[in-house]
């Protein structure tokens, strides 16, 4: 089996509440596509050959790495010797194409290797989704995170992609200006700041919302994945949900049953979690960072990195 | 059985030893009193219905969340109903939960309201305001709810427990210590009316249990901090079981360590890290309290070779570890003795009083551990081993419920 991306990196500009557009740098799935944040989702089955082409649309080079997937990266050295990127990088206009088998299913950011603090800030991540073996789209009753055995069925998946911006720092580095002091003000799950966070998806540069919206008594598969550069307190209100997963290590598995149940959820930087509930009675159910001066558009709230469970 | 509690919001000032007095927002147990942080701790038993009502008496809307438990129930006057995000007529939220508004505003909601939930697990848990919380929580509202577990009997061992019979959580004392943080600034604009920017916020002090150390090591309701009733010193005597509550109740992570041994985690967020015989429980140094968030630990006190007839095992601890400034006062600790007193350096008062044994613990993000820059101060306490037979309470906390 292959499956085969290609991304595009460019520029683009996204709306957060109460702000102009924004410039970011993101990758589009199309030569035609949009700049997106995050980049696209990629789907993949476990132990496929996977290759991902990268094309430059940028003014400067740029690379594409794999945190957490068994893939080695050939970091990049200039003329001088020089460490420059994490992994192999492409000039502007030039192609890349990166080739790697997961091993293991999960979820797995993706992300600029190459002044990673300023691409990364800027919008240069995505995620790709590992399906375990067995998995079937188009059977529900195939669909776990980790395969059988791992406690991870579930009825109804979402992917929540949590970071920061600060619109300062885009518009500064955008202008080619040196890095300015990183104090964010927006606070993103997808791409979007609350209330955008509540809107469906749509097309455009800030595709995926983050509503989830499932019916009582569904098992429900949210999977956290920290792009940005602080810390996040993701807290439940009305659900208490079960760790099944972090960094995509299950903690279920033959005899050994280390999953826990925890109400609000610290994430890392580039950390991931795997957390499943069952939906209660309907209604609204709200979950933000308890990081309180991440859940405000700049200084009010409410806003950045919240959005609503939505039971019927 | 059912649980009355109320409690009022408004404000008051608490006190931090550099001599300054910060405004606050908080929650108090009778009319007319002001403010406390954290607000009064909350004790009930699994399976009680506890109602929580409050009555606001601040310039804007508040509300209480109940991270952990499920089937909040929220009454304004006409009856119970599923507690839930509130909106305004153009759908913008206003309120993380249906809330009590500022009393007097024309055509609002009441300034009460009713929180009904059934507690459903033993545990630790936070409540915190709803309503602008990244103001109202910072500005100290937010509190600790015990909730006993079913089998709970403190008169037998076996049942003197944070999560039930047979759940290796069994303790002798149990203390709770609820951390957070306070930018002075912030809680000046909102004394004085001016605009709240939490993008600004810059702690200055570091609070456990509302106080700032050395005051942390005061004893419960010392009478210069009438707001600030909760001391958070941990006290104990050997191979006594020791259960420490740790709760967040602010906006930033800390990580927190005793110089002494370690601790066992039993429980995060009030859940119990068991699944079925298998025991999840594991020893930690530094335990990162993240915001919002509780940790449940267990610890004994084995240091130094202590032994009931070897009340004095110890040599005198370097200088670092008896606080000796450089002044030379003594910080806590004059001497490592534990039964007995004995002899501390020339020149340096004892505060040992019975011969106890201190160690600290602090954030070790050791800015934290400064009253706006100066240390010693900010989130410090100390742990202090008493001889066997010397600690006379029941080593149990109390609160409404
Ligand atoms: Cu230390």
């Amino acid at each position: 089996m292959a499956t085969n991306f290609s991304l595009w990196a460019k520029t683009g500009n996204i709306s957060l509440p109460g702000t102009g557009p924004v410039p970011f740098w993101g990758f589009a799935g199309s030569a035609a596509g949009p700049a997106q944040l995050p980049g696209p989702h990629m789907e993949v089955p476990q132990n496929d050959n996977v290759q991902v082409i990268l094309t430059n649309d940028l003014g400067f080079p740029v690379s594409v790495m794999f945190p957490g997937q068994e893939f080695t990266p050939q970091p990049a050295r200039d003329s001088g010797g020089l460490f420059v990127s994490y992994n192999s990088e492409t000039a502007p206009g030039g192609a890349f194409s990166y080739n790697l088998t997961p091993g293991r299913p999960g979820i797995f950011l993706y992300e600029s290797g190459t002044s990673p603090e300023k691409q990364v800030q800027m919008g240069l991540y995505g995620v790709m989704v590992v399906r375990p073996a067995g998995f079937d789209p188009g059977n529900p009753a195939t669909w776990t995170a980790y395969g059988p055995g791992t406690g991870t069925e579930y009825d109804v998946e979402k992917i929540l992609v949590t970071g920061e911006i600060d619109t300062n720092l885009h518009q500064e580095l955008a202008a080619g200006s040196p890095a300015a002091e990183f104090n964010p003000g927006h606070f993103i799950i997808n791409g979007r700041s609350y209330p955008d966070t509540t809107d469906p998806d749509s097309g455009g540069g800030q595709p995926y919302g983050s509503r989830v919206s499932v019916t009582s008594g569904q098992r429900v598969l949210l999977r956290i994945i920290n792009a940005g550069f602080i810390n996040h307190n993701i807290r439940f209100l009305g659900i208490t949900p079960r760790v099944m997963a972090g960094d995509s290590w299950p903690l279920l598995s033959a005899g050994l049953d280390k999953s826990y149940e925890k109400n609000t959820i610290t994430i890392g930087s580039g950390q991931s979690y795997d957390l499943l509930f069952t939906a209660p009675a309907a209604g609204q159910y709200m979950l933000y960072d308890r990081n309180l001066n991440c859940s405000v558009n700049d200084n009010t709230f409410p806003g950045g990195m919240m959005t609503v469970i939505e039971v019927v | 059985m059912i649980r009355n509690i109320n409690l009022w919001v408004t404000d008051g000032y608490i006190s931090i030893p550099d001599g300054n007095s910060i405004y606050i927002w908080g929650y108090t147990d009778a009319a007319g009193k002001r403010a406390q942080v954290p607000g009064p701790r909350i004790v009930v038993n699994q399976g009680d219905v506890v109602n929580i009502s409050i009555t606001n008496t601040l310039p804007e809307a508040t509300s209480v969340v109940f991270p952990g438990q499920s089937g909040v129930t929220a009454d304004t006057g006409s009856g119970p109903q599923p507690a839930g995000p509130k909106y305004d007529g153009g759908g913008n939220l206003v309120s993380l939960t249906d809330f009590a508004d500022y009393p007097g505003n024309p055509g609002g909601n009441p300034p009460t309201i009713t929180y009904t939930f059934t507690a459903h697990r033993p545990g630790t848990f936070i409540y915190e305001s709803g309503t602008n919380p990244h103001k109202q929580v910072q500005m100290g509202l937010y509190g600790a709810i015990i909730v006993r577990p079913s089998d709970y009997d403190p008169a037998v061992p076996a049942k003197k427990t944070a999560y039930g019979e047979n759940t290796h959580t069994e303790f002798d004392r149990e203390y709770l210590v609820v951390v957070s943080e306070i930018d002075p600034v912030l809680h000046q604009a909102v004394e004085q009316g001016k605009d709240y920017k939490i993008r600004d916020f810059l702690p200055r002090y570091w609070t456990m249990n509302g106080r700032s150390a050395p005051d942390t090591m005061n004893s419960d309701n010392a009478g210069y901090m009438p707001n600030q009733p909760y001391g958070a010193m941990i006290m104990a005597e050997p191979d006594e079981k020791v259960l420490i509550r740790y709760a967040g109740g602010g906006i930033e992570n800390h990580p927190l360590h005793p110089h002494g041994n370690h601790t066992r985690i039993v429980a995060l967020d009030g859940s119990l890290l068991k699944n079925g015989t298998e025991d999840l429980s594991y020893k930690k140094f530094t335990v990162l309290v993240g915001a919002g968030q509780t940790y449940d630990q267990v610890f004994t006190w084995s240091g130094l070779g202590y032994n009931p007839s070897n009340p004095i095992p110890t040599v005198m601890p370097n200088l670092r570890n008896l606080g000796v400034g450089d002044a030379g006062w003594t910080m806590w600790s004059g001497s490592p003795y534990l039964g007995e007193k004995g002899d501390v350096p020339v020149g340096v008062t004892s505060f040992n009083q019975v011969g106890e044994y201190h160690f600290m613990v602090h954030s070790h993000e050791e800015m934290q551990i400064t009253n706006w820059g100066e240390f010693p101060g900010g989130m410090m306490t100390m742990i202090a081993i008493f001889p066997t037979g010397t600690l006379g309470d029941a080593g149990t906390i109390e609160g409404l419920g």
